[in-house]
C-alpha cells in the first residue's frame, strides 16, 4: 500500500513537471509578434484580385452591358458616396459588399446604411439603421461620414394603405420633405439624390398595396425635388409598370439578377450623364 | 501529507492542463475552415460579407482580427447569420462584442416591425459565445447543429 502511494506521488510530480514545460512552451508561442505588414500586403493583393476577377467576369458575361464610362471615372464619381434605404437597399448592400466578385470596386467602396422595415417616418423620428456598430439617426451617421453624395431609396414600407383616410400621399410627401431638410441640415455640402420607389410584381398588388399608389407617390416626390434641393432619379422607370417576376425575390425585394442587370448599369448611366 | 500534496497536484494538473488544451485549440481554430464545414448545414444560402461592410455596419476594423467570418442571408427577410472572429486585444474584443450585440438587437427589432416574428425570435434566442480570443454567434433554425460543429473544433 505504501509502495503504491509512493508510485502515485512520483507520477504526480512528473505530471506537474510536464505541465510546467507545456506552460513555458505556450507562453513562447503567445509572444510571437504578428506581422502586420504581411496582413496589409495580403489585403491589398486580395482587393486587386477581386478587381481583376470582376473585370474578367464582366468581359466574359454577355448579359452584362459594357459600360461607356471607365472604372476609374466611376470610382471617382462614386467616391465617398452613401446609399441609404430600406430592405430593398439592404438586399443591394449584401449583394455588393460580400466577398464574391459580384460587384465592381467603385461600388464596393461605397457606404451602405440600410435597415429592413425602415421608412420615411422612422427616419424622421431618428430611428436609424446600424452604422459603425450602433443603430442611430441617419443624420448623425451621415454627419460623421460627410459624404459627397447620398442616394436615398425609401418609401416602399409606407405604400400599404396609402390613400386611406388620414394617410395620404400628400402627408407622406410632407414627411419626406421634412426628412430631407433634417438630412441637409446635418450634411449641407452633400449632394442628395432620391431614387424613386420601385414597383412590385403584378401578382403582389392588392387594393391597399399597388403600383398605382407607388407611381402617385413617386410623382409627388418628383414635383417637390427642386423645392427640396435634391435630384430626383426616376429609377422605378427602369423596371417598367410592374416588377418582372424574374427580378423579384418575393414580389417586392430584388434578386441578384436585378442588381446585375438593372441597378449597376443604371448607376453607371447616372455617372456617365453627370461626369 | 503525501495524500494532501497528491490531491493539490491533481487539482493543479487538471486545471492547468484543461486551460492549456483550450487555448491551444482556440489558437489553432481556423474560422474559415470551420465556416466551410458549417456552410453546408445552414438553413439557407449565406454570403460572407467583405471588410467594407463589416467596418460600416459593425464598426469592426478587420485588421484587429486574427481570423473572421461574417456570413448572412442575402434575403433581407431572413435573420440567418453565422459570425466568428478571433481578437487578441481584450478591449477591442469587448467593443466588437457590443457592436455585434447591438446588431442582433437591431435585427430583431427590424424583423419584428417587418412582421417576421419567427425570424425575429431566432435573433432574440441567439447567444454570443466568448472562448478566450474567439467570439461566435449563430442565428439559424439549424443553430444547434452549427454550434455542435463549431464546438467540436474546440
Amino acid at each position: 500500500m505504501n509502495k503504491r502511494a509512493n508510485r502515485v506521488y512520483w507520477l504526480l510530480l512528473i505530471m506537474i513537471l510536464i505541465m510546467g514545460v507545456c506552460i513555458m512552451a505556450d507562453d513562447k508561442r503567445g509572444n510571437t509578434p504578428k506581422d502586420t505588414a504581411d496582413t496589409t500586403e495580403t489585403t491589398t493583393q486580395a482587393v486587386s484580385e477581386v478587381s481583376e476577377a470582376y473585370t474578367e467576369a464582366t468581359s466574359s458575361d454577355e448579359t452584362v452591358e459594357t459600360s461607356t464610362v471607365d472604372e476609374a471615372m466611376l470610382e471617382s464619381y462614386y467616391k465617398n458616396t452613401v446609399f441609404t434605404g430600406d430592405s430593398i437597399m439592404s438586399g443591394f448592400a449584401t449583394f455588393v459588399q460580400n466577398t464574391s466578385d459580384n460587384a465592381p470596386i467603385w461600388l464596393k467602396q461605397c457606404t451602405f446604411i440600410t435597415a429592413v422595415s425602415w421608412g420615411i417616418d422612422d427616419a424622421l423620428k431618428g430611428t436609424g439603421p446600424m452604422y459603425s456598430g450602433k443603430a442611430q439617426d441617419i443624420a448623425v451617421s451621415l454627419s460623421s461620414i460627410k459624404p459627397a453624395k447620398v442616394f436615398i431609396n425609401l418609401g416602399i414600407n409606407e405604400m400599404n394603405g396609402l390613400g386611406s383616410p388620414g394617410y395620404s400621399v400628400e402627408k407622406l410627401n410632407g414627411k419626406y420633405g421634412e426628412l430631407i431638410a433634417h438630412i441637409k441640415s446635418a450634411v449641407p455640402e452633400s449632394k442628395i439624390y432620391i431614387m424613386s420607389v420601385t414597383p412590385c410584381t403584378a401578382a403582389k398588388e392588392t387594393n391597399m398595396f399597388n403600383n398605382e399608389t407607388i407611381r402617385k407617390f413617386n410623382k409627388s416626390v418628383e414635383e417637390k425635388a427642386e423645392e427640396w434641393g435634391v435630384t430626383y432619379l426616376d429609377f422605378s422607370a427602369e423596371f417598367g409598370e410592374a416588377l418582372a417576376p424574374e427580378y423579384a425575390r418575393d414580389g417586392i425585394h430584388h434578386q441578384p439578377k436585378a442588381f446585375k442587370e438593372i441597378w449597376i448599369p443604371y448607376l453607371e448611366k447616372i455617372a456617365a450623364e453627370n461626369i | 501529507m503525501k495524500k494532501i500534496i497528491a490531491v493539490i497536484a491533481l487539482i493543479i494538473f487538471a486545471t492547468g492542463c484543461g486551460n492549456n488544451i483550450d487555448e491551444s485549440k482556440i489558437e489553432s481554430f481556423d474560422v474559415n475552415a470551420v465556416y466551410d464545414t458549417v456552410s453546408s448545414i445552414t438553413d439557407g444560402e449565406l454570403v460572407t460579407l467583405d471588410d467594407t461592410y463589416i467596418s460600416n455596419y459593425y464598426g469592426i476594423d478587420t485588421a484587429d482580427l486574427d481570423g473572421y467570418v461574417f456570413a448572412q442571408s442575402e434575403d433581407p427577410n431572413s435573420a440567418e447569420s453565422v459570425i466568428m472572429f478571433k481578437c487578441e486585444d481584450d478591449a477591442k474584443r469587448e467593443q466588437y462584442v457590443t457592436a455585434v450585440e447591438n446588431a442582433i438587437k437591431q435585427k430583431a427589432t427590424e424583423l419584428t416591425n417587418y412582421n417576421q416574428p419567427e425570424q425575429a425570435q431566432l435573433a432574440k434566442d441567439s447567444k454570443i459565445q466568448e472562448k478566450g480570443s474567439l467570439v461566435y454567434v449563430v442565428i439559424s433554425f439549424a443553430s444547434e447543429d452549427i454550434l455542435t460543429t463549431i464546438e467540436a473544433n474546440l
